[in-house]
């Protein structure tokens, strides 16, 4: 068998070529898509694949190669920012996300939008799962109306404190308080000083409201224009306008409110925009101090747990029912717990342990609550508060916590599928088409003396394995654990079989695999798991889907996540000093 | 969102109206408002069982709940009618759901028939349509049916309460502002968007391409909102008297339970009635449950159909014999020899004909010029395919079970069943654009919607019409 080289490629290059591969594959009309046993590899060159009869060939003992050469040293710039050469750097408009503006509202007016439904749910991005894709994301009547609305609830719900805060002494009163109102609220909103022409804008609708002596309403009608304002709902990524630069930096303010927007979920913080204001953000050792002081603040665990919840497709758990009587003690209770498990557990990784994939993928513990301890079987938790407790035996890491389970399993039966299917889109971005229209909708439950793998190994409908034996085979790794989370070793009447195999990326190997604990044991050494969180975090980062112009980018910032220690925390700080983050050519 | 500049500019010359807190209404002698409800249900019925034997007695069918009904006049049955989309060879979920409103086949992309009329009328209200949903999830590209954009589902809020919230937080028309107040209120609005047309103008400069599209939509919405602000300066005569602002119920529980289905559409049928009395749409769709209403596992009594998922066991289509029941699909590919299955699937119709003529009794009680919201509007009972029970496990194009509610200001003729004679139903579909004076299939006004290629007409029928 021939194995070709396992070079890294940018994970979306793959998406044409293998699209084109898996739709021929999984149509259904065609019996064996692979009759000589070889698969098309995405560059064109046939290579030894995952032959239809038999045992699929595995290498004996091959531990994933990890290529020693990467680009070449990258040129660095007097202010330490590498040269983005020619990629297209376009200047971009990002419409910020929901969780921005109730923070806005919450961070710079002292109000917290209580119904998380007053603006509607962001369109998600299918490939990544993010709901930041700036082309997925964009204004729209509903979210125009409900932004008016919005708008006009937080303004009149302002309190003297907010609404007189700088109206004090010579600005006390009249048109002075509105320029002292809109300088100060303007510049914590747009995240830089507002323009003499924006202050002449705001105070003609300050104007319009203003009676004498009541100077409330004329501000809360400033706080429901600057609440609207296409300069507050928008990050631009534009660089200073006139300059006609190729690979120009962003202006500091953009960085800064770049940054608060990937840590943070929020606009940034006073400190933050002082260190643009200041030039420092216009060197990347400001922009790396300031990422890291943002990472170390409680609002960096929020929006990583918002980040997790998109990454992990369990943003809709809530939703999942189950059968009371097939899973006693399921209940709404629980799901939330399941999320708060997951959240902390990521924080926990991410912030305070060593920050790295191995211990996402293969954690020996987890965090609990009463609730889901008494659910799960398993751990001591006393009250509501979470603690962390020891995994048990088939609990290893984040994708065998219950939330995960529960989002990736069919009502009453786990679903290899699903799962599987989890794994090739986003742990080794590596596209799969939905089932075709002819696929059955659902799986019967196996009947006496059926295993799961007897169902799922079933070829119901030519063609099915084509694609199936690329997900199925690493969903049965997850079988020790059931549609909610909780371990088994059984499943109906029979020992449970968790032996699967993991066809690499370029179908060039089988990696065979034992139980979760193998599962993510081979999954966390692969360099194409380390590759694929790197182009998924900087996908996120950038809110848009990552192209050909990017591998220059991707190269440096895989590199770093693929070398021994590496942590999440450093990859986002890198990401952040990326020139794909912080420069842009200007018009 | 627009997908090219060119489609901005469409909407920015003919703008809707927008934000519902400005949206004033016509004068009651004004000509009637042509309006259209679909209620869609799925899986079809059975067709022995849904129609009534004759007009004058509708004893023994789904629709005997009708039959002494006070808007039993203002009713038609389509006897007859198929959706030749499907045509009994691929699947047949898919075909149903790609022909039902998109006249569509399987594969081929496009617009429902719904916001066909939406994008064509430019409604001056406050939400274009107002389309809404009872247990309706679990849709996916086989089985949805309703669609804004070609490839794009529509939104369906499938949460009544939520869809309350969303409709009348901040809608206040029907008593008129004293003057000083109003005019100080729409001078402050008006100084909001002047704002934000001031700022999107200025951001625009520093953009191009795709981005600074992005900023042409939304001063596209601004400006819809400034003429919304304009057209509610002078004109404040309520349309109905009994538009008022609906608040929603304060229990807001149930909407994941199957056994409060008949509630759950209830809320959605006065949500529905109110926005029209309000004029806050001229178009609605309620969609009940969906193609597959999966439920899950068992144990799950439905006293509003007598089914109890997961402890009828039955065996059909993709359930193994002697397998527990887990949607109510399955009852629909059971019945052919499953009696209990069979009497299932026909309660479950005779709830969609209850809860419609429910609706339409709700309709018929706003008074809207010289009649009544139900005399003025269209609405129809709908389904993606037909049904029989001596076929029951495949799911087939004929005897689609449609119910017509209201005659459309005179447009259509009511009280009577009527026999299409197999025609397809995309003739049906020609009718309805014919109501809204979007011509039928013999100009190229609609040479944009459905499927011209397959010999399907959709010139509209003179039977039907006054």
């Amino acid at each position: 068998m021939s194995v070709r080289s396992r070079t890294w490629a940018p994970p979306n290059l793959l998406i044409v070529t293998a699209t084109a591969l898996f739709a021929t594959a999984c149509t259904g009309s065609i019996p064996d898509p692979n009759p000589d046993g070889k698969h098309i590899n995405p560059a064109g060159a046939s290579i030894a694949g995952p032959s239809n009869t038999g045992t699929p060939t595995t290498l004996p003992g091959a531990s994933p190669t990890i290529p020693g050469a990467v680009a070449s040293p990258p040129v660095v710039d007097k202010n330490g920012f590498q040269f983005a050469g020619d990629a297209n750097l376009a200047p971009r408009l990002r419409l910020k996300s929901n969780a921005e503006i109730y923070s806005a509202a919450r961070e710079v007016f002292g109000v917290t939008v209580q119904d998380k439904k007053t603006l509607p749910s962001e369109a998600v991005e299918f490939q990544t799962g993010f709901s930041n894709n700036s082309n997925a994301h964009q204004i729209g009547e509903p979210l125009f109306i409900a932004l008016q609305g919005l708008a006009a609830n937080v303004s009149a719900g302002l309190s003297d404190s907010v609404l007189l805060k700088y109206c004090t002494g010579a600005n006390a009163s009249g048109t002075n308080c509105g320029r002292a109102f809109i300088a100060n609220y303007g510049r914590a909103l747009l995240a830089r000083d507002v323009t003499p022409e924006e202050t002449d804008m705001l105070l003609r609708v300050h104007a319009v409201s203003y009676v004498a002596g009541a100077d409330r309403d004329a501000l809360r009608s400033v706080a429901e224009a600057m609440l609207q304002l296409p300069s507050f709902l928008y990050r631009t990524e534009a660089g200073a306008p006139g300059s006609k630069n190729a690979n120009n930096r962003m202006t500091p303010f953009e960085v800064a409110a770049a940054l608060a927007s990937f840590f943070w979920e929020s606009p940034p913080d006073a400190a933050l925009l002082d260190a643009a204001s200041s030039g420092r953000l216009a060197m990347s050792d400001g922009v790396e101090k300031e990422a890291r002081r943002l990472a170390a603040d409680p609002r960096a665990r929020a929006a990583l747990a918002r980040f997790m919840l998109q990454w992990l497709d369990i943003r809709n758990i809530e939703l999942q029912t189950r059968d009371v009587k097939t899973f006693p003690g399921f209940s709404p209770a629980v799901v939330n717990s399941m999320l708060q498990e997951t959240a902390r557990f990521a924080e926990a990784t991410v912030f305070d342990g060593d920050s790295s994939m191995k211990t996402l993928l293969r954690g020996k513990t987890t965090f609990l609550d009463k609730t889901l301890a008494d659910f799960y079987g398993f751990g001591q938790a006393a009250s509501d508060a979470l603690v962390e407790v020891p995994a048990p035996a088939f609990k290893a890491g984040i994708l065998t916590q219950g939330s995960f389970m529960l989002a990736h399993a069919g009502d009453s039966l786990t679903s290899p599928i699903k799962r599987g299917a989890f794994v090739r889109r986003r742990l080794l971005c590596n596209p799969i088409l939905p089932a075709p229209p002819n696929a059955p909708k659902k799986v019967d439950p196996p009947s006496g003396g059926q295993s799961v793998k007897d169902v799922f190994n079933q070829d119901r409908t030519p063609g099915c394995m084509g694609c199936h034996r690329l997900m199925n085979p690493i969903g049965f790794g997850f079988e020790n654990i059931d549609a909610v989370g909780r371990t088994r070793q059984t499943y109906n009447g029979l020992p449970i079989d968790s032996s699967g195999e993991i066809w690499t990326p370029d179908f060039s190997q089988s990696l065979p695999f034992t139980g979760e604990v193998g599962l993510f044991e081979t999954l966390s050494s692969m360099p194409e798991v380390l590759d694929c969180f790197t182009s998924r975090l900087y996908q996120f980062a950038l809110g848009r889907i990552a192209g050909k112009q990017d591998k220059e980018f991707l190269d440096p910032l895989a590199a770093t996540f693929r070398s021994p220690n590496a942590r999440m925390i450093d990859l986002m700080v890198e990401i952040a000093k990326s020139p794909a983050f912080v420069n842009r050519n200007t018009l | 969102m627009f997908k090219t500049r060119r489609e901005m500019l469409k909407m920015l010359a003919v703008a809707p109206l927008l934000a519902p807190a400005f949206r004033m209404v016509l004068a009651a002698d004004a000509a009637p408002l042509k309006r259209l409800v679909i209620m869609m249900r799925y899986n079809g019925a059975p067709t022995e069982r849904w129609f009534p034997n004759s007009w004058d007695d509708f004893s023994g069918s789904c629709l005997a709940s009708l039959n002494d009904s006070k808007i039993k006049s203002k009713l038609t049955v389509l006897k007859n009618m198929s959706n030749h989309f499907v045509d009994g060879n691929g699947d047949g979920h898919n075909q149903g759901a790609r022909g039902a409103w998109l006249a569509r086949t399987p594969g081929e992309d496009g617009i429902s028939l719904d916001q066909y009329i939406v994008d064509k009328m430019n409604f001056p209200t406050a939400r274009k349509s107002l389309m809404l949903g009872a247990y309706s999830d679990g849709f996916d590209s086989i089985t949805n049916t309703f669609y804004k954009a070609p490839g794009s589902p529509a939104d369906i809020n499938a949460d009544p309460y939520d869809a309350i919230d969303k409709v009348f937080t901040n809608f206040a028309p029907q008593v008129p502002m004293a003057a000083p107040n109003a005019t100080s209120l729409l001078d402050k609005k008006k100084s909001i968007l002047d704002a934000l047309v001031n700022d999107l103008e200025r951001m625009s400069k520093n953009l191009v391409g795709a981005e600074k599209n992005k900023l042409d939509a939304h001063l596209a919405l601004v400006r819809a909102s400034e003429q919304n602000l304009a057209a509610s300066i002078g004109n404040m005569t309520p349309l109905a008297a009994a538009c008022k602002k609906l608040d929603p119920p304060t229990n807001r529980e149930g909407t994941r339970d199957l056994a409060k289905l008949p509630e759950l559409a209830r809320v959605q049928m006065d949500l529905a009635t109110m926005a029209m009395a309000c004029d806050i749409s001229r178009v609605f769709v309620i969609q009940i449950l969906s193609s597959y209403t999966n439920v899950g596992g068992g144990d799950v009594d439905l006293p509003w159909c007598g089914a109890n998922i997961g402890r009828d066991v039955t065996s059909g289509y993709l359930i193994g014999p002697g397998n527990p029941i887990v949607s109510l699909h399955q009852y629909h590919h059971s019945r052919r020899a499953d009696t209990h299955a069979r009497d299932v699937y026909a309660n479950i119709n005779t709830t969609y004909a209850t809860l419609f003529g429910e609706l339409m009794q709700k309709m018929d009680a706003v008074p809207d010029g010289t009649g009544s919201l139900l005399d003025n509007s269209i609405a129809v009972l709908g389904s993606e395919y037909g049904g029989d029970d001596q076929d029951g496990d495949r799911h087939l194009g004929a005897n689609m079970p449609i119910l017509i509610g209201g005659g459309g200001g005179g447009f259509l003729k009511t009280n009577h069943m009527f026999d299409m004679q197999g025609a397809s139903h995309t003739q049906f579909l020609g009718t309805l654009l014919e109501y809204f004076g979007i011509e039928d299939g013999t100009g190229d006004r609609t040479a944009d919607f459905g499927n011209r290629n397959s010999g399907h007409s959709y010139a509209s029928v003179a039977g039907l019409k006054v």
